[in-house]
């Protein structure tokens, strides 16, 4: 998960694109991943638990759950992983780029 | 009827109500036995796991766990022995819930319906059936709703049922009316102390407010250092929302 993550960001680095996470760990434990992990994108943090306001909000049961937002706001991706998500984002990019 | 006659007949009445009693209370006694013998046996296994390094612990738990089969075929054959009595329905749950996904034998949705179709215990019995799909199970749910006289029992046939079909999205429509039945029907029906029609109700607006094509609602919270972010403060941008742990 993290390794494809950063290579994502790495190679996005210059396009308008963010990966935006939404953590359920408690902070201790969330503080200690971000730095074991070289985790560089932002995070809300979601009160240290599950069943937290914004995953409750969304209607998360498994973890992770993906979402991908288009740069209108619209939802277009859901649980897309892998080089799907690489493809799904590259799609998204080539839409800015046409408009 | 002279006095000793009658004395006779109460004391062969009284010995044969003793003799049942025994009988029934011999079989909750098997059945209870059975259960905590197996559950004692997880117990000690688990805690034997949990001694172990944290890196072995997984190949342990794979290898070893308790076989549940022996039990299991002991209770059924318990069941079906006395099939009216109330014990039967606490082996019954623990069969289904120690199955392994796989329904119970038919003979015993037969003992069900026949001995207790209305009896307050059913819907425990019922919730047993979580991860168990089959054909039986569903006729036998189907049954329940349609006959049982017991509300809750009625309540937790139309929880599992509804619960089987959540992630099939061809039954989508079938998934949405049990959800409408449970919220006018079974509102206050519980499972773990949590009243489930009106959350199964909020997660099904909610998932129908996050398809694909929708507009993302917004979020807005802190981050770890308790700064205020926004979804909205990326628009412009495509994000791959991530909702993660590391566990």
């Amino acid at each position: 998960m993290y390794p494809h993550e950063r290579s994502l960001v790495e190679r996005l680095k210059d396009k308008p694109f963010t990966i935006l996470g939404v953590n359920s760990d408690s902070s201790k434990r969330y503080k200690k991943a971000i730095e074991e992990n070289n985790i560089t994108w932002p995070s809300f943090w979601d009160g240290g638990r599950t069943g937290g306001p914004i995953a409750t909000a969304w209607a998360v049961r498994g973890w992770p759950t993906i979402y991908i937002i288009d740069a209108k706001g619209v939802i277009r991706f859901k649980n897309t992983r892998g080089k799907a998500m690489d493809e799904a984002v590259d799609t998204l990019l080539k839409e800015i780029e046409n408009e | 009827m002279k006095a000793k006659e009658l004395l006779i007949m109460l004391v062969v009445t009284a010995g044969l109500v003793v003799a049942q009693t025994n009988a029934k209370d011999k079989i909750a006694d098997q059945i209870s036995e059975l259960i905590e013998t197996q559950d004692a046996a997880v117990k000690k296994f688990m805690d034997e796991v949990r001694a172990l390094p944290r890196e072995k612990q997984r190949e342990a738990y794979q290898k070893g766990y308790p076989q549940f089969d022996d039990t299991i075929e002991a209770l059924y054959t318990l069941a079906e022995e006395s099939p009216a009595e109330a014990a039967s329905l606490k082996a019954i749950s623990w069969i289904s819930s120690h199955n392994r996904g796989k329904e119970l034998k038919p003979v015993i949705f037969a003992v069900l319906e026949k001995h207790h179709l209305d009896h307050s215990d059913l819907s425990e019995v019922i919730l047993s059936f979580y991860g168990a799909k089959g054909e039986n199970t569903q006729a036998f749910l189907a049954t329940v709703v349609e006959k049982s006289k017991t509300q809750d029992a009625r309540g937790a046939a139309r929880y599992i049922q509804a619960i089987q079909i959540e992630r099939e999205t061809a039954k989508t429509a079938q998934y949405k009316a049990l959800v409408e039945k449970l919220n006018t029907e079974h509102a206050d029906f519980e499972v773990r102390g949590r009243k489930v029609a009106a959350m199964m109700k909020a997660t099904l607006e909610a998932k129908e407010k996050l398809a694909i094509g929708k507009s993302a609602p917004e979020i807005i919270g802190k981050d770890v250092e308790g700064k205020e972010m926004k979804l909205s403060d990326y628009k412009g941008k495509i994000v791959v929302l991530d909702f993660w742990g590391d566990w």
